[in-house]
């Protein structure tokens, strides 16, 4: 029965996505951490209320000034601080980041040349190269306690609990901790929440001795129902916005966020041709429209898969990067997977831009079973080879094909982005030299140079079939308009023949 | 149509219920999991059809199963479209199997949520999916003031609110020393707002006395407080509800109030 419904559900998904691709494309390009200034990465783990936070830092500055206070819920063992290799970030990234595909039209009149040519092999299009100890003393005048003191790799570590914020800044400025001056407001919470602070600081020594030059990231675990990132003490000194990457890990499925929404990033559009050029700024300003458009507030999804090792499935489509192994699941803290009792890892990842304005409380999440794939995923056509011209009729209906899909191209561009109004009309028209007689519904356009629209929209703008002509409306504003509408009728029909004498 | 309306504060519910689910579909990306809602909508009308046919039950009961269906497709988010008819079942199964002196002991919905999110590995809760939008406030603030006028349990809504709001302030803005902007941002939800004015206030499953049911409210505010911000759970609000609805047939009884009936 499952079977059959579901058969059914697919022949839906065929109507309403009868223009979507086949797995099939090129990966070329990716949109990575590194585009975002201010940017801050953790590696999230969760696994019931076991928690790993792995903190990258990609701190400039003399390494003898390096600092950072984090509140934690409980007093950590010195087994539960580790610091890790930073590559594991950038494997992580690499593997996840939004993509860039790429797909190539064939020249069918070329096949018929070649036909009649009996020529027997002809270039493959597919051929095209992818580029592709713990001491406890008491201070009576900060009312502060050393919970915990370690020195873990080359940072000296503490652990402290505090009773007011005022003491707790003194002692930090103190000792030598350069706090911010608004952090007081903010340290108090978190004292009154019962939680201790992770204060970490670089021990010089050690760092010689190891040979390292720049810092690695610290990764804490613990134990506790609490699965937050406390992102408002990194605000205290801030006005401006912060990026955040948030790779997560659970064995159940997606890690959403519990007080802000998770948006979606907009995928699998078509864009023009040359976004390979500069596929990274491409990106970054569609995720600057999508942070604008969605009110500032929300926390956006890039991707979501199952990762386990041992699942046969595939795992992205195009890949990035090579996927995460074992062993980096090891490193990031994975502890379920074990090569004795394999169970699933599902790999989410999260960009949230942050500023003390839109974000007045810290990060909340929670695992939940959702196991749906997404990535984002933006596509390039490659138009058909010239070879001796399109001189056939399937040629021609391309040429034309070939200018409106372009066109719809620039307008995408336009739609995700806000910018590109300064595309010329050499992109859409670069092939119209081909065509035997320009068709009749170019003719204002051709006339008066192709513009724009004004108003940039939400969805995307692709029509339902590219035979169709275009319309203007798109498969997702169909299909949304389709279930209102749906909902609407279904309703008001109820309440129209629910009998009331009947009762 | 406007008469008949107004003869069962149901049709309001689901009118209002109906305006919510097309927000979704509108500003929140709703229609990818549309099917989903209509296996909701579709099972719950069918087996309280079936209920009607086999067990007796009055023909106008199908307005309770959609808004039941209705609240399904609001709240409970699943892998599978097909665990929605599991869901419908427990829903209404529960209706008619689990009775005692006329009451039911769960408000439905909520019954398969509890039941979905705890026992099976494919369900959950999506507890900030609306957002903090001030159009969607609007909305389930103006619909709920006529819904709670018409079945007389404003009350419920207001002391439960108020309640959390000051258990709110005096944890984040007297006691913890947070910012202004916490207490508003986690008292401007949608969900809080949502479950407020629709959910715990459902005739059926709450006190008929009016005395008792304000207790009742306030009861049901500091558990879901203390499961939400001392236990850390994020969906409190589903199994506060779940955990105190089972007491109200007691109440009921206890206070012989006359039981509330739809059809005006």
């Amino acid at each position: 029965m499952k079977n059959v419904l579901m058969f059914i559900g697919m022949a839906f998904g065929l109507f309403f996505f009868k223009n979507s691709w086949c797995f099939c494309g090129f990966y070329v390009a990716k949109a990575d951490a590194t585009l975002f200034n201010n940017k801050s990465e953790v590696i999230l783990v969760r696994n019931g209320t076991y928690t790993v936070i792995t903190m990258g830092s990609d701190f400039q500055g003399d390494v003898k000034d390096f600092a950072m206070v984090v509140p934690v819920p409980v007093v950590l063992k010195q087994s539960d601080i580790a610091v890790v290799d930073r590559g594991i970030f950038d494997r992580l990234d690499a593997y996840s980041a939004p993509r860039l595909t790429e797909y190539y039209d064939e020249n069918l009149c070329q096949q018929r040349w070649i036909e009649k040519e009996e020529m027997l092999a002809y270039p493959s299009v597919s051929e095209a190269q992818s580029r592709m100890a713990n001491e406890l003393t008491e201070k009576d005048n900060y009312h502060v306690t050393i919970e915990a003191q370690y020195t873990v790799g080359e940072y000296d570590i503490l652990l402290l609990s505090a009773t007011e914020s005022e003491g707790l800044k003194h002692w930090l400025t103190d000792n030598g901790y350069k706090i911010p001056a608004k952090a007081e407001r903010v340290l108090q919470p978190y004292i009154k929440s019962n939680m201790k602070f992770f204060v970490v600081k670089v021990n010089l020594n050690e760092l010689k001795k190891a040979g390292f030059t720049t810092l690695r990231p610290i990764q804490i675990r613990f134990d506790h129902p609490k699965f937050m990132l406390p992102i408002r003490l990194g605000m205290a000194n801030s006005n401006g916005t912060q990026d955040m990457l948030v790779y997560a890990f659970t064995p159940t499925g997606r890690v959403e966020c519990t007080n802000y929404r998770t948006v979606k990033m907009p995928t699998d559009r078509k864009i023009p041709l040359f976004i390979q050029n500069d596929f990274g700024s491409f990106y970054k300003n569609v995720f600057d429209r999508a942070y604008e458009r969605e009110g500032k507030n929300c926390v956006f999804l890039e991707y979501a898969w199952n990762v386990t090792p041992s699942w046969g499935g595939m795992k992205c489509d195009p890949c990035v990067g090579p996927p995460p192994m074992n062993q980096d699941f090891v490193q990031a803290g994975v502890n379920w997977n074990q090569w004795n009792a394999p169970s699933s890892v599902f790999f989410t990842r999260l960009h949230v831009r942050y500023d003390q304005a839109h974000f007045p409380m810290d990060l909340q999440f929670q695992s939940t079973p959702n196991t749906e794939h997404f990535q984002a995923r933006y596509v390039i056509t490659h138009p058909a080879p010239v070879y001796d011209g399109f001189n056939c009729e399937w040629g021609q209906t391309y040429l034309v094909e070939l200018h409106d899909r372009r066109r719809l191209e620039c307008e995408e561009w336009f739609s995700l982005t806000g910018a590109g109004k300064e595309t010329g009309y050499a992109y859409i028209s670069e092939f119209d030299h081909y065509l035997h007689q320009i068709p009749s519904h170019w003719r204002n356009e051709v006339e008066e140079h192709y513009e724009l629209p004004i108003k940039t929209k939400k969805g995307s703008i692709w029509p339902e079939s590219m035979a169709v002509q275009w319309s203007g409306s798109s498969i997702e504003n169909q299909r949304k308009w389709l279930w209102l509408l749906g909902m609407l009728s279904f309703v008001s029909v109820f309440i129209f023949f629910s009998n009331r004498k009947l009762k | 149509m406007l008469t008949r309306i107004q003869s069962d504060a149901r049709y309001v519910q689901i009118i209002g219920q109906t305006a919510f689910l097309c927000w979704g579909i509108l500003f929140l990306g709703w229609q990818e999991i549309a099917s989903s809602m209509f296996i909701a909508l579709v099972s719950c009308l069918s087996i309280q059809g079936l209920a009607i046919m086999f067990g007796g039950a009055p023909v106008h009961s199908l307005r309770s199963a959609l808004i039941t269906g209705l609240g399904l497709s609001l709240l409970l988010r699943v892998n599978d479209p097909l665990l929605m008819l599991l869901a419908a079942a427990l829903a209404i199964g529960q209706k008619f199997l689990l009775r005692w002196r006329g009451y039911h002991f769960w408000n439905p919905a909520n019954f398969a949520i509890a039941i979905l999110v705890f026992f099976s590995d494919d369900a959950w809760v999506s507890p900030a999916q609306w957002g903090q939008a001030i159009g969607i406030l609007v909305l389930i603030f103006f619909i709920g003031v006529v819904i709670l006028r018409q079945i007389h349990r404003w009350d419920t809504a207001l002391i439960y609110m108020t309640t959390i709001s000051i258990l709110v302030i005096i944890r984040f803005q007297w006691y913890l020393d947070w910012d202004f902007s916490v207490t508003i941002h986690q008292l401007t939800t949608g969900s809080f707002w949502l479950y407020s004015l629709f959910m715990i206030t459902d005739p059926m499953s709450t006190p008929q006395n009016k005395g008792w049911r304000r207790m009742w409210a306030i009861g049901l505010a500091g558990l879901t407080f203390y499961i939400q911000f001392f236990m850390f759970i994020p969906t409190a609000a589903v199994w506060s509800l779940f955990l105190m609805t089972p007491c109200v047939p007691f109440i009921n009884e206890w206070t012989k109030e006359k039981k509330f009936s739809w059809i005006k």
